[in-house]
């Protein structure tokens, strides 16, 4: 195939993952957070038409902390696209729902990890590699379910991907080393987990041009240099740090002030080295310059796209990190245990996708995973080195992207609510290595197929992709739109994940179960307890024509005529306060998903 | 988007994993190559029959719907119903009002002692239902009576429950004959009761309510200590005293859990009236996340007697608790004289 159909397929796989969320997103409920950055991607939009109507206004920080103080502990680059969206799309256009117009941005994100696995593994395992990471990444429930949220564990995902895809291909090509710093921005300003990238790339790029210089002492002697700088710089502040105490370290980074000339000095130092790199070995500049774009253009992206620190970058970048890094725990269900505090087992995160990745999707990930591992340790004993090809940068490149956030929320005394969503990071990469299992075992088939002359060379790969894919094609519609209810065949789908005792959903986008059963049933301006959905949930409902507008969101069930309880095992007192306040225990409407309790109602006899 | 290049070849293109050449014996990479495309094809097919045979696992509303009714048409007053797995609970749709069902994570334990009858409703065919481990704890103690019927997916059996007890007073059921007061060193502070409940001083109450005790549901006396020495205590007159007591309940919800230095212990007892002998003593200590019981023969207390119920913690803060005091009668067969009888 030529570059040309390749570069149609990337663009196919996009439309076809963008049209898949598109077509499906209707049905899907809000989960708690996604209303919150709803209402808070329509304050800065409207901060954005202020902007353009009184720029003088709007630039101060008093009209900017009006707009952005609402959810500051998240940057603000997705919700204000989510917001400009829903300016254009619903407010201008009048073209969709709001929740459609909102959630619109985070459809195109989403969906351009298709193209990007695609390309990734068309460049590593090959072509069968690469379009069945693509389409096996969407197959996954509730990948395909957090796809369609305005959220940001997806897009981190997303660019987290892109960051990594523009690095790689910065070692060929000279164009992307910048790309891989604004990539870098963009991942830093949708969410925190994309401050790791530079500590799992920097290693491979350093490395990498250390190996390529080393036919030029110059180049190697510019390598060297940089390392002795960025480790000076680190240590510098660090003196800063320990010198001045947090608090002082804080009030003094100043516009002029020595934590910004050391930042400054970073960034023309080594735009100096990286010249004389570039002219000693352009291969060592390709490979150490992705890792410099990512220092110099990363923070500063990330400060363009959040007005809220425009005025005090410092201060508020403190408190986001400080919120991120004391974030309370939400209790969670676990193999029949509610886990509540620190520390977690250890092998919770490993557990967890091996019940909520499809069995078929999960035993290609884990022999891709464990072959290239399997390839690496032969290739490290002397016995067995020559038995096997010694494992590619660009294979540990995808293993270690593959491990690391599943690594940083394995730690016990990091949070472990929300499901999966925290380690998506992980999960394309992790197809990948899934693709490069398939292409393998499709050249075995075809090798077994060998005397059926007149199939086409594509159908070994085609038959076992689909005899993969299907299962969790099935699981996926059958799920659809509950997709944080989903559970593997290993687990025994939703009925034995119920009965090993794990969590059910995540969280209350579920109601939209019983809605249609509310709209018919419940009195002309009945008073609804809708537990675990928040007001701007309760609203967004009704903007969107879910929920009938004359009924009121009651605060608890003792002002309620109706209540809708949502099943999680933490909250088994909630279920019983509405027991207890409306005087019976029977409920009369439930959502049950393959028997599973999920969302149940109640009516005050 | 960025657009694709021809280049780097992908790396399986460039020769085997496994070298063939220098390595392993080819048969040894042919069957690892084998190996691999075996598991996937096995995985798929076993994932495919998965989704192709739970629909027929899982019962429909019909289904309910018949036990539900067969449920109505026979049940006696006292009878519980029991969920297998313990997670159905969409039977409680169609379940009769009048029947409680014990459907919650640990039920199979739940020994139902104030029910003579349950009604065992099983969907044994559901994935990882574990159905012995649930008849290793279930049927001890218990009978069958009659033939299970079967609702498409679901079996329902009736059992004789030989681990019931007849109840001749619950403190739950007797709460608003009680008098409620706050005892403590600085003397004893009378509570009102406002028909639903008793009103104590420092916003302490005691009233007959439903709440979680480790994911179980108790209609109890939901009542918290007053803090310090003194003691929230409720005296029940008019006690039928039978074989023995029994103290069941703890604090609810996620309290048990809750850990700090304003955190305390709970205490719970019961004391006969008339003498102040302690007949009932538990303890609560922080972070403990089961449920407290305690049980004694009823031995030297008159047929009918005046009890206090007292619930004590150093701190007030996060003891709410759900408590309930039953008095048992002997077992029915004995009763009748006849055992083995069925109910």
């Amino acid at each position: 195939m030529s570059p040309r159909t390749d570069r149609a397929l990337a663009w196919g796989l996009f439309a076809a993952a963008f049209l898949s969320l598109w077509a499906t997103q209707s049905s899907v409920g809000f989960v708690r957070d996604e209303s919150v950055y709803f209402a808070a991607g329509e304050s800065y939009a409207r901060w954005y038409r202020t902007l353009l109507s009184e720029p003088s206004l709007a630039l101060t920080d008093r009209a900017i902390v009006a707009a952005f103080d609402f959810n500051h502990e998240h940057p603000a680059l997705l919700k204000s696209l989510f917001g400009l969206s829903y300016l254009i799309f619903h407010e201008g256009l009048g073209l969709l729902r709001p929740a459609a117009a909102l959630r619109l941005p985070a459809f195109a994100i989403a969906a351009l990890i298709a193209p990007l696995l695609y390309l990734m593994g068309l460049r590593l395992f090959g072509r069968t590699a690469g379009l069945f990471a693509a389409a096996s990444f969407f197959l996954v429930p509730r990948q395909f379910f957090n796809s369609h949220l305005a959220c940001f564990d997806m897009p981190v995902a997303a660019l987290w991907l892109l960051t990594v895809y523009t690095f790689f291909r910065a070692q060929e090509e000279h164009r992307y080393w910048i790309w891989c710093g604004l990539s870098f921005g963009l991942a830093l300003s949708a969410k925190h987990n994309a401050l790791f990238l530079p500590f799992v790339l920097g290693p491979f790029a350093l490395h990498r041009a250390y190996l390529r210089s080393r036919e030029s002492p110059a180049a190697r002697a510019a390598v060297n240099r940089m390392v002795a700088l960025f480790a000076a710089v680190a240590a510098l502040y660090g003196v800063l740090y320990f010198a001045l105490g947090p608090t002082q370290f804080q009030q003094r980074f100043l516009l002029l002030s020595p934590h910004t000339a050391l930042y400054l000095a970073l960034c023309t130092v080594a735009a100096v080295l990286l010249r004389q790199l570039w002219k000693a070995s352009p291969a060592a500049f390709r490979a150490a310059s992705p890792l410099v774009a990512m220092v110099a253009l990363g923070p500063p992206v990330f400060y363009a796209f959040w007005p809220y620190l425009w005025h005090a970058p410092v201060e508020r970048t403190a408190f986001w990190l400080a919120f991120h890094a004391t974030h309370h725990h939400y209790t969670w269900f676990y193999l029949g245990k509610l886990l509540r505090a620190p520390p977690f087992p250890l092998e919770y995160v490993v557990v967890k996708t091996a019940l909520t990745v499809p069995t078929s999707l999960f035993i290609p990930m884990a022999i891709g995973f464990i072959s290239v591992l399997a390839r690496g340790g032969l290739a490290i004993l002397p016995r067995t080195r020559a038995w096997v090809r010694p494992i590619g940068w660009a294979e540990l490149l995808v293993v270690v992207n593959a491990v690391v956030s599943i690594a940083i929320i394995s730690h016990p005394e990091v949070p472990h609510f929300g499901g999966v969503k925290h380690w998506f990071p992980s999960m394309p990469f992790l197809s990948l290595l899934a693709g490069h299992s398939v292409a393998r075992a499709s050249e075995s088939l075809r090798g077994l197929w060998a005397r059926l002359e007149k199939l086409p060379r594509w159908a070994p790969a085609a038959a076992l992709s689909g005899l993969l894919g299907l299962p969790a094609l099935i699981a996926l519609v059958r799920v659809h739109p509950y997709g944080t209810s989903y559970y593997s065949e290993l687990a025994g789908g939703l009925p034995g994940a119920a009965s090993l005792g794990m969590q059910r959903q995540f969280w209350s986008n579920n109601v939209t179960g019983v809605l249609d059963w509310l709209n018919r049933n419940a009195p002309m301006g009945a008073r609804v307890y809708l537990h675990e959905v928040n007001g701007f949930s309760f609203r967004d409902y009704q903007r969107n024509g879910m929920l009938r507008s004359d009924l009121v969101a009651a605060g608890g069930p003792a002002d309620a005529q109706l209540a809708a309880y949502q099943y999680h095992q933490e909250f088994k007192e909630h279920e019983f306060n509405i027991w207890q306040a409306f005087g019976t225990r029977r409920p009369v409407a439930g959502l049950y998903v393959d028997e599973t309790p999920q969302v149940v109602v109640y009516r005050r006899p | 988007m960025p657009s694709p290049e021809e280049r780097p070849a992908p790396s399986h293109a460039e020769g085997p994993a496994l070298s063939q050449v220098e390595g392993p014996a080819p048969s040894l990479v042919r069957g690892l190559r084998l190996g691999e495309l075996g598991l996937l094809g096995t995985g798929g097919l076993l994932a495919l029959a998965f989704h192709f045979t739970l629909p027929s696992k899982l019962p429909d509303e019909a289904d309910y719907r018949r036990a539900g009714e067969e449920i109505a048409s026979a049940a006696q007053p006292g009878d519980a119903v029991l969920l297998h797995p313990w997670w159905t609970e969409r039977a409680r749709l169609f379940v009769p009002e009048s029947v409680e069902v014990a459907g919650y994570l640990g039920s199979e334990q739940d020994p139902l002692t104030a029910h003579p009858r349950i009604w065992l409703i099983s969907q044994r065919r559901l994935p990882r239902a574990a159905t012995s481990d649930f008849e290793r704890a279930f049927s001890p103690g218990r009978a069958k009576l009659g033939e299970t019927k079967r609702f498409g997916t679901i079996e329902l059996t009736l059992y004789r429950n030989d681990r019931h007890r007849p109840v001749l007073f619950s403190a739950a059921g007797g709460l608003a004959s009680a008098r409620v007061y706050i005892d403590g060193p600085g003397g004893r502070a009378d509570c009102s009761f406002d028909g639903r409940s008793h009103r104590c001083p420092n916003g302490v109450s005691a009233a007959t309510e439903i709440h979680e005790v480790v994911f179980r549901p108790h209609r109890c006396v939901y009542l918290r200590p007053p803090g310090g020495d003194a003691r929230t205590v409720v005296e029940l007159p008019g006690v039928r005293v039978g074989e023995k007591l029994a103290l069941e309940g703890g604090l609810v919800w996620d309290r048990p859990s809750w850990k700090g230095p304003n955190i305390t212990p709970l205490r719970l007892g019961v004391e006969d009236a008339s003498t102040g002998r302690t007949l009932l003593q538990a303890t609560a200590p922080v972070g403990l996340e089961q449920p407290v019981h305690a049980e004694a023969p009823a031995a030297g207390l008159p047929q009918t007697a005046t009890l206090r119920l007292w619930v004590q913690s150093d701190s007030a803060e996060a003891r709410e608790t759900c408590v309930e005091l039953v008095s048992y009668g002997p077992p029915p067969a004995l009763a009748q004289g006849n055992p083995g009888a069925s109910p």
